[in-house]
């Protein structure tokens, strides 16, 4: 295994049984993550960007097709992973320093409490959470919820991260708090990410590289878009460089493509073209 | 005297004892015909903003006046859209927008009540529909309803409570195109709560972000100079359009940071001194909630 190729998927596929026979979401689906990379998966509701997360996650099975991670085949989930979903599913009787220690007695068997405690601790304080140690979920924000759910899924030192539109839920403004704090919890810890969102700012400034993924059904990577903004990424500069907007008009240029060729062709037989058949366009940043 | 007037209010919840202090000091001036947006965190206030100005909740202190008269409570010349439909299930698309027309046009003949139902129905695009019930429309048809059954009561201001939130990023580009073209056939005076800082600077003459609550006031409002009709792609083009979103998320995020920054003051040392703050309007303590 090279880290060029830390994560690959290979021909993926997944259908869903349905009333008229099965229901193809995913087909040939063909991926290559290197080590440390973010990567996020871009594309209309139920295009099956999920789907794919989930599969790489282990929780759902693969209709065809291989998913190869560390030079070994994923077929169940693993302490290896970590996820983080839409909502951070919080023990809502526990603190948040309880929540993030539950994890680790899973992950850190042989270590003793008070090192349990340190580690979640230093993790909540990294997200900014050092004097909410001990509110209940109940007392905290929805933002501050999900700092929780980040500072758990990184505590337990995963190799990779799944994030499934983990800011989803938030107010557009508190969105851009939590990507701050998400790649300052990367910057250190150098996991890779792979993250499902819908929003393209967000998929542009955090990402090195955005799948975009074509409707459904049998959807597949319809175009790779590099970003090559430099790092460390801050919103004020990021958001002040003509090359971020040219690449978010290439990102809603593809969506809007995908949304009329869904709502005029539904059901079509055989697989449109692949990327390549795709007008090359220049793109001075990728 | 500015067509809608909001003078030094504040609006808190809950017992004096644990009051919430919601919005501080708010002072904001629309003069008519203009496009205001006020882009702002959830929970930061901006819903008791407009329920103010609609009538629907009385300020703790402060004054709020549409077309020079003190606002005492809901009228027809103040329409609503609300991020939630708030449609009747049981009534067409044309029985929901003429049930707000009959209200307040009742003089008016049977005949010329439907004409005008009609009219607002198609001006959303929606004629095609206007026989159908809501659960047979899509979330975005369905809010194209509300903003027809707002419009069709000819309101003098039309309040906006972050009507397209619900809707997905599509649907969403597709009615600010509609209500971009709305405002410049209608010219009414309209006020657009969001949290979406590009819709905010796509849609308004002026742009002004409300700081992170509790006690959330107004920051400093921005002119969008920016010729209409504006396109959301040629905006990504244009420096100014930058510059303003820039402008506006900086403020936001800081107002955000700062509010942080005083709760864990607040709270860090464990004997809680209830800190005074210098513009508290009653001696009580005061429960805060999370932005």
């Amino acid at each position: 295994m090279s880290a060029k190729k830390f994560l690959e998927i290979w021909n993926l596929a997944k259908s869903f049984p349905g009333p008229r026979g099965k229901v193809p979401v995913v087909e040939g689906f063909n991926l290559t993550v290197a080590e440390g990379e973010i990567i996020s998966l871009i594309g209309h509701s139920g295009c099956g960007k999920s789907t794919v997360l989930s599969i790489v996650a282990g929780l759902t099975p693969a209709t065809e097709g291989t998913v190869i991670m560390a030079g070994k085949e994923v077929t169940e989930p693993g302490t290896d992973r970590g996820v983080v979903f839409q909502s951070p599913c919080l023990f809502h009787w526990m603190t948040a320093l309880e929540n993030v220690v539950l994890g680790l007695e899973q992950a850190m068997p042989q270590a003793t409490r008070a090192q349990r405690r340190e580690k979640a601790s230093y993790y909540l304080s990294r997200v900014g959470l050092g004097d909410a140690l001990n509110k209940k979920p109940s007392e905290l924000s929805a933002g501050m919820r999900q700092r929780v759910g980040l500072a758990r899924a990184f505590a337990l030192s995963p190799r990779m991260l799944l994030l499934d539109e983990p800011f989803g839920m938030l107010d557009s403004i508190t969105r851009c708090e939590l990507q701050d704090v998400l790649l300052q919890l990367w910057r250190e810890d150098k996991k890779t990410l792979l993250l499902v969102t819908h929003d393209v700012d967000e998929s542009v400034f955090l990402s090195d590289r955005v799948v975009m993924m074509t409707s459904g059904p049998r959807a597949y990577v319809g175009e790779i878009m590099g970003v090559s903004l430099p790092r460390p990424r801050e919103r004020h500069t990021v958001f002040d460089d003509p090359r971020f907007y040219e690449l978010r008009e290439r990102l809603i240029g593809f969506l809007e493509g995908q949304a009329d060729h869904s709502a005029t062709a539904l059901p079509k037989a055989p697989s449109p073209p692949p990327a390549a058949a795709r007008p090359a366009r220049k793109l001075s940043a990728a | 005297m500015a067509f809608i007037e909001l003078s030094g209010i504040c609006k808190g919840y809950g017992p004096a004892q644990q009051r919430t202090h919601v919005l501080e000091d708010v002072n904001l001036s629309i003069e008519k015909g203009e496009l205001v947006s006020i882009v702002g965190y959830s929970g930061a206030g901006k819903t008791t903003l407009i329920s103010l100005i609609a009538g629907l909740i009385e300020p703790d202190r402060g004054t709020v006046s549409v077309g020079g008269k003190p606002v005492t409570g809901p009228g027809p010349e103040r329409g609503v859209v609300f991020q939630n439909y708030s449609l009747l299930p049981w009534l067409s698309v044309l029985e929901n927008v003429q049930l707000a027309v009959d209200q307040v046009f009742p003089q008016e003949s049977q005949q010329e009540r439907r004409a005008r139902a009609t009219k607002f129905v198609e001006m959303v695009n929606l004629g095609p529909a206007a026989g159908k019930l809501p659960r047979e429309l899509s979330g975005g048809m369905r809010q194209r309803v509300s903003v027809a059954r707002a419009l069709s009561m000819e309101p003098e201001v039309l309040l906006l409570d972050e009507p397209f939130g619900a809707l997905d990023a599509l649907t969403r580009g597709v009615l600010q195109g509609e209500l971009q073209r709305i405002s410049q056939e209608s010219g009414k005076t309209m006020l657009l709560i969001t949290n979406d800082v590009d819709e905010g600077i796509l849609l308004s003459d002026r742009i002004i972000p409300l700081g992170a609550g509790p006690r959330a006031s107004l920051g400093p409002a921005t002119v969008v100079d920016i010729e209409r009709p504006r396109d959301r792609k040629a905006l990504n083009h244009d420096a100014r359009f930058r510059a303003i979103r820039l402008g506006v998320l900086e403020y936001l995020l800081e107002s955000g940071k700062a509010r942080r920054a005083e709760r864990d003051a607040a709270e860090s040392p464990p004997s809680k001194s209830a800190a005074p703050s210098p513009s508290a309007h009653d001696a009580a303590s005061i429960v805060e909630v999370t932005p």
